[in-house]
């Protein structure tokens, strides 16, 4: 019995573990970035919710994304809302069927640029990117981490109201981004090999 | 009465001290202007007046074109934030563009709450029901797709999108591409920013500042390895400046250097110095104060002129002193040169008249100051220096007929010779005649790597040039708005053409209030709208409300009184239209200014015709006022001449002596003219003038040679005069002749060969032989 009893400690000692461990050393925003850092491409498939308060019911979007160190994004979107956007250093490629894609100089558009950059700069691990347009706050840990952006241009603020991304160890699993007139959209995302 | 040397040398000195005295009173009296434009004509049309105006002194005069290049390019969009922001920041320009603004400030939060009174895109096709329909249609796909963050912020507001349009139209000329969000050109790694100074164009200790303002705003933002272009009118006006007052500081510290070292070698005595110095700065002083009270100020360009007078005023003095026996009485003196001496003042100061007359401000106020400073020279030799050189007894240092001269006199054996380089010279006038300089810009000092790059940076940052450009004049802003509109299918026409990549145009940016009404009632009412809105929604999944916005922005739209010129205050937009339109004296002007002219014929015959339009052909006004004054020139010269002709032909006692005093005149004209040709150098009207002014000293040498002098010793005191006088007129005209005021240069290269031409051919042909 007691044998019995003391395996079961163990055992829900050790299914307990992670978080322990977890909660036991706090997660630095340094440390996080370091790990993000390490990724020098990333594949993954993404499922979007828009809720855009002019309309009645969201919009659900899915398709692929890929990253490639230091500063290409790609998202492919499936039909019925086919698209495709390639962001490549400072500009914004946006292709729709049936239009001639167009060309965005990001600098000339700072809260697009903004959106860009918090995902961008969150999976290139590049926090002096990330601080020049958002104050950031971190809280979880590194098994589950969520990183809350609130822009500091008032710019981009009265466009804006806050991003939050979170994640697990140097993955990024969901980001949601809350405007200022109330529109949320929200992107999980599913890691693919 | 007798002096004795000693209260005669201390009276000479006194006397030198009180002209110069004078000179400096009447100098500083009066500014000296150094503005290129006080120098150059008016214009006499009204069109002519209004034009030049505008190009010195309008908005247009006040853009400065900046660019940064040397280091690749993000770290110049950076320079150039900083850099705009310095410039922003040292209130002394009215507008500071790179680029940046419009994407985001107050510009365009303006354009979009007066996209429905300013945009092309409003019309009341846009409002039907199927046409909203369609445009929600298209919004809900927007709103599947990444843009949807703006689609929902801008889009819902805005279904019709009468923003877009707008904003192209205002985001600037399609040649910029953007770096980092900032202007650079489109075909090279350089940053481009446009400025217009709070100080106008003419406003040259503004334009310093704004200058001074530029480069420490620079130097606080740049990083090492990138460097500053600066253009526009403003930056030539102050290049010009700087070298107008560098050259006749230069020269006339130099010239006066020189002119008084050969003095000092050739009479031996500080005193004969002073001497010949009296009437040239009693002529100049007299000179300075007529300029001044006939036109104002005095323009450095006439004091650089008068300086190299003082070449030719020189001679009086000389020429008395250097004829000057010694020991000899006044009457002496006079009774062997006087008259000669009298004759050759004479026929300067009647050759010099015709320029009083033109109607070119600058080449008036040279004729004055000439034509006074000669007089007054002339006049002071005889009746100031004359007792005064006695009293102190200055008279040459060397006597007696040396070997030599008799030698040099042996050549006039070959003067049948001279008819060789004579005839070449006319040969070369014939076949290749000298050609005539029309273009004003040629004068300006401005060099033309600086006129290069202007039009360079024109080019690439779209700026429009001023080189042509048509105006609307009319009673209101509302008239200048409503013609301009009419005026728009034929320019886009010319576009469209290839004729111009461009054009600026106030009504573009600013519709008329005629316009904006159509636009208004364009506007469906709220009920109606409400009751479109309704019925094209019906169906999609927008909620109720969804287009709040856009009711309440038509609705506004529908109340709010037109925009006027006063309205767009926005800085950078109202930056756009300042030189667009504008009020003067009472008038609204609307300026039409194309931008990459290719076919400047079809632009103006295309608003030639329409009535109310004047195009402005900037060059070619130009052009035409020169012809005009050229012309007037020509024959305010010949009159000159005549007049001086016909005083040689008195004052020597008929006509049979006119060709050996005017032999070598129009021999070494002939020459000059040749020497000129073959350098090809233009004659502008400058280089007539000093042809004129040649003719003047070579008179002096032809009537000095020609005099019967039996005597040895008075030929050679002539000789020696001459050669002297010949010096000394090289060292002041020589030294302008390396000017870099093309003006300047001119008249010293032209007056240089002329006078040496003149000496020789004098010496040469208007020498007598030595007689029993």
């Amino acid at each position: 019995m007691r044998r019995h009893a003391g395996s079961g400690i163990f055992l829900l000692a050790l299914a307990a573990w992670p978080a322990l461990a977890g909660s036991g050393e706090a997660l630095t925003i340094g440390a996080l970035m370091a790990q993000l850092g390490t990724v020098t491409e990333s594949h993954a498939r993404f499922a979007e919710t828009k809720t855009v308060g002019a309309l009645s019911a969201p919009i659900e979007t899915s398709g692929t994304l890929f990253y490639r160190r230091p500063d290409h994004l790609e998202k492919i979107t499936f039909p019925p809302h086919s698209e495709q956007l390639v962001v490549e250093g400072g500009k914004l490629r946006l292709s729709l069927p049936g239009v001639a894609p167009q060309e965005l100089d990001l600098a000339r558009a700072p809260p697009i640029a903004a959106l860009v950059e918090a995902i961008r700069a969150t999976l290139a691990g590049d926090l002096a990117a990330l601080q020049r347009d958002y104050s950031v706050g971190l809280d979880g840990n590194a098994a589950d981490w969520h990183l809350t952006l609130v822009p500091s241009d008032p710019e981009v603020a009265r466009f804006l109201r806050a991003a939050r991304l979170s994640g697990t160890g140097h993955e990024l699993r969901e980001v949601s981004f809350t405007q200022a007139n109330g529109d949320t959209s929200v992107m999980r995302i599913t890691p693919l090999p | 009465m007798r002096f004795l040397p000693a209260a005669g040398r201390a009276r000479l000195l006194a006397t030198f001290a009180l002209a110069a005295l004078l000179l400096a009173i009447a100098l500083g009296h009066g500014g000296l202007s150094t503005d290129i434009a006080d120098f150059l004509p008016q214009g006499q049309t009204e069109a002519a007046r209004f034009m030049l105006e505008q190009v010195r002194s309008g908005p247009a005069a006040t853009l400065v074109l900046l660019a940064i290049e040397g280091l690749p390019p993000p770290e110049l969009a950076a320079i150039s934030r900083a850099f705009a922001a310095r410039l922003d920041a040292s209130g002394v320009f009215r507008l500071v563009a790179n680029g940046a603004g419009l994407a985001n400030g107050p510009e365009q939060a303006f354009l979009f709450r007066n996209r429905y009174a300013l945009s092309p895109a409003v019309r009341a096709e846009a409002f039907t029901e199927a046409a909203l329909r369609a445009d929600f249609a298209r919004l809900l796909a927007a709103l599947a797709t990444s843009a949807a963050p703006l689609v929902s912020v801008y889009g819902l507001a805005d279904p019709t999108a009468a923003f877009p349009p707008l904003l192209r139209l205002w985001a600037g000329p399609g040649n910029l591409r953007a770096v980092d969000g900032v202007w650079f050109a489109r075909d090279r790694d350089r940053a481009l920013l446009i400025v217009r100074t709070r100080a106008s164009g003419v406003d040259l200790a503004g334009q310093r500042q704004a200058e001074a303002a530029i480069r420490a705003a620079f130097g606080a933002s740049a990083k090492p390895g990138a460097h500053l272009l600066m253009s526009g009118p403003a930056v030539f006006a102050l290049a010009a400046e700087r070298t107008i007052r560098g050259d006749a500081e230069t020269v006339s510290v130099l010239s006066a250097l020189l002119v008084l070292a050969l003095l000092a070698w050739r009479f031996q005595s500080p005193l004969a110095l002073a001497a010949v110095l009296i009437p040239v700065l009693l002529g100049s002083a007299a000179a300075v104060v007529a300029v001044q009270a006939a036109f104002g100020q005095v323009h450095a360009l006439t004091l650089g002129f008068g300086i190299t007078m003082l070449g030719v005023g020189l001679d009086y003095p000389v020429l008395w002193i250097g004829h000057r026996r010694p020991g000899e009485a006044i009457a002496a003196t006079a009774a062997r040169i006087g008259r000669t001496l009298a004759l050759s003042v004479t026929a300067a100061v009647l050759g010099l008249a015709g320029m009083l007359f033109s109607a070119f401000p600058g080449l008036a106020e040279l004729g004055l100051f000439a034509l006074v400073g000669l007089v007054v020279a002339a006049l002071a030799t005889r009746l100031v220096l004359a007792p005064l050189v006695v009293a102190a007894a200055i008279a040459p240092a060397s006597r007696g007929a040396p070997r030599w001269l008799l030698r040099l006199e042996g050549l006039r054996r070959f003067r049948a010779w001279t008819a060789l380089p004579i005839a070449l010279a006319v040969l070369v006038v014939i076949f290749h005649p000298p050609r005539l300089e029309r273009d004003l810009a040629r004068l300006s000092p401005v060099p033309q790597a600086a006129l290069d790059l202007d039009t360079a940076l024109r080019g690439e940052a779209g700026a429009p040039e001023v080189a042509r450009l048509a105006f609307i004049e009319a009673e209101t802003e509302e008239a200048v708005l409503v013609r301009e509109e009419a005026l728009l299918p034929a320019l886009d026409a010319l576009i469209d053409q290839g004729a111009m990549g461009g054009v600026e145009i106030a009504a573009r940016y600013l519709p008329s209030m005629a316009t904006q009404a159509r636009r208004r009632a364009a506007l469906p009412p709220a009920e109606a709208l409400a009751a479109r809105i309704a019925r094209a929604q019906a169906g999609m999944p927008f909620r109720a409300g969804a287009f709040d916005r856009f009711q309440a922005d038509i609705a506004n739209a529908r109340a709010a009184p037109p925009l006027r010129l006063a309205d767009i205050t926005p800085n950078l937009l109202a930056a756009r239209l300042a030189p667009l339109l504008f009020a003067h004296a009472g008038r609204w002007y609307g300026v039409i200014a194309p931008t990459e002219l290719a076919a400047p014929a079809a632009f103006g015959a295309a608003l030639t015709a329409v009535p109310g339009v004047r195009v402005l052909d900037v060059a070619g006004e130009m052009t035409a006022i020169v012809a005009a004054y050229t012309t007037q020139a020509w024959r305010w010269l010949a009159l000159g001449a005549a007049m001086a002709l016909g005083a040689l032909a008195i004052g020597l006692r008929g006509l049979a002596a006119l060709p050996r005093v005017l032999g070598p005149i129009v021999a070494a004209v002939l020459v000059t003219l040749a020497i000129l040709s073959a350098a090809g150098v233009h004659l502008s009207l400058f280089h007539l003038v000093a042809l004129q002014l040649m003719v003047g000293v070579a008179l002096d040498y032809a009537l000095f040679f020609a005099r019967r002098q039996n005597d040895d010793e008075e030929r050679a005191r002539t000789f020696r005069t001459l050669i002297l006088c010949n010096a000394m007129t090289l060292l002041t005209f020589g030294l302008l002749a390396f000017c870099r005021t093309p003006l300047l240069q001119g008249i010293g290269l032209t007056v240089a060969v002329g006078v040496v031409a003149a000496m020789v051919f004098s010496f040469l042909l208007a020498g007598r032989p030595a007689s029993a």
